[in-house]
């Protein structure tokens, strides 16, 4: 039987742009979904695809993957240079007006205290992420994402040693728990634009230029 | 060339190939193996093991034409090639060697 209904969008657009130049693999996860296979099913099989595609790319390019990780890095450290500037302007012009604005509602409170500070940390996400991605033309997707998940893993860290040494109570956790995935904008931001540069032709790449 | 051994999935992915035969692509590959094998199999560790073959010069592929059905995407079809024959062999002879004598194999398959 052969369903007519094409595969989930977004697990599509994931193997699309995490795990490219899998045009093979691609086809056969739609070929099996449209006869027999389940949303579920088309779910699992992306994932591990993307986590093969991801882990293979990491241990075959080691010292790529050590280089992003420590480019990405050198870019955060550069840019919290600029994000000095940007603090200031987001904890003084932009929260004196806030306060006019909404007098004495929480959410200048909130601001002041836990929100003042993330979009310099977003926008330093975004920037690593980009820059890591355009620096890292081949296996972009695995080394982006080697280097999101040290950030990743050092945001946690630091979360959970502050819940843990208790140094830093925060009136609103549940704020603190809704950034925890912020350097995953590193990702955003790696596979974000075109790619500059050449490009190694791959087998599949030419088949769809054929068809 | 050395003898070249084979991961279990690897020597799998061989034999499927091969009972396939010509129209030897992804999904019958990993059914073949989900049957025999009785087991699951993810699509993605199939294809990277078979690239992994591939650059081991163990099999070698082709790519088809593309169908709707694939959403336009080609089929990648794949062939044993003779050193790949040889490693299976190989990697067979080694295991019936390795597993002779053991009491306890037979045992369990008396």
């Amino acid at each position: 039987m052969t369903r007519s209904s094409r595969p989930p969008a977004l697990p599509r657009l994931l193997l699309d742009h995490l795990a490219p130049h899998n045009t093979a693999l691609a086809g056969d996860l739609e070929e099996e979904h449209r006869r027999r296979r389940s949303a579920w099913w088309y779910w699992q099989q992306v994932l591990a695809a993307i986590a093969v595609h991801i882990t293979a790319g990491i241990l075959t390019h080691k010292l790529v993957a050590v280089r992003a990780i420590v480019t990405g890095w050198t870019v955060l450290w550069l840019f919290s240079f600029i994000g000095v500037e940007i603090n200031r302007f987001m904890s003084g012009w932009l929260l004196d007006r806030l306060i006019l604005v909404f007098w004495t509602h929480p959410f200048p409170m909130m601001w002041a205290t836990q929100l003042w500070f993330r979009p310099a940390v977003a926008l330093g996400f975004l920037v690593s992420g980009w820059v890591v991605g355009q620096l890292h033309h081949t296996n972009r997707s695995a080394m982006v994402l080697a280097f999101a998940a040290t950030a990743l893993l050092r945001t946690l860290y630091g979360d959970a040693q502050a819940v843990v040494t208790r140094n830093t109570p925060t009136p609103y956790p549940l704020v603190d728990l809704l950034f925890a995935p912020l350097p995953l904008l590193i990702v955003v931001g790696g596979l974000w634009g075109p790619r500059i540069g050449l490009q190694v032709a791959t087998r599949d790449d030419l088949t769809d230029v054929r068809s | 060339m050395g003898r070249q051994y084979l991961t279990d999935f690897e020597l799998m992915i061989l034999l499927a190939i091969l009972r396939v035969g010509k129209d030897s692509y992804g999904v019958p590959i990993a059914r073949e193996i989900e049957v025999t094998g009785e087991r699951p199999v993810l699509l993605g560790a199939v294809y990277a093991a078979l690239d992994r073959l591939e650059v081991r010069g163990l099999v070698s592929s082709r790519v088809g034409e593309p169908t709707a059905e694939r959403g336009g995407r080609a089929k990648r079809y794949f062939t044993v090639t003779a050193p790949g024959v040889r490693a299976v062999q190989e990697t067979q002879r080694a295991l019936t060697a390795l597993s002779k004598g053991i009491a306890v194999l037979k045992r369990r398959h008396a």
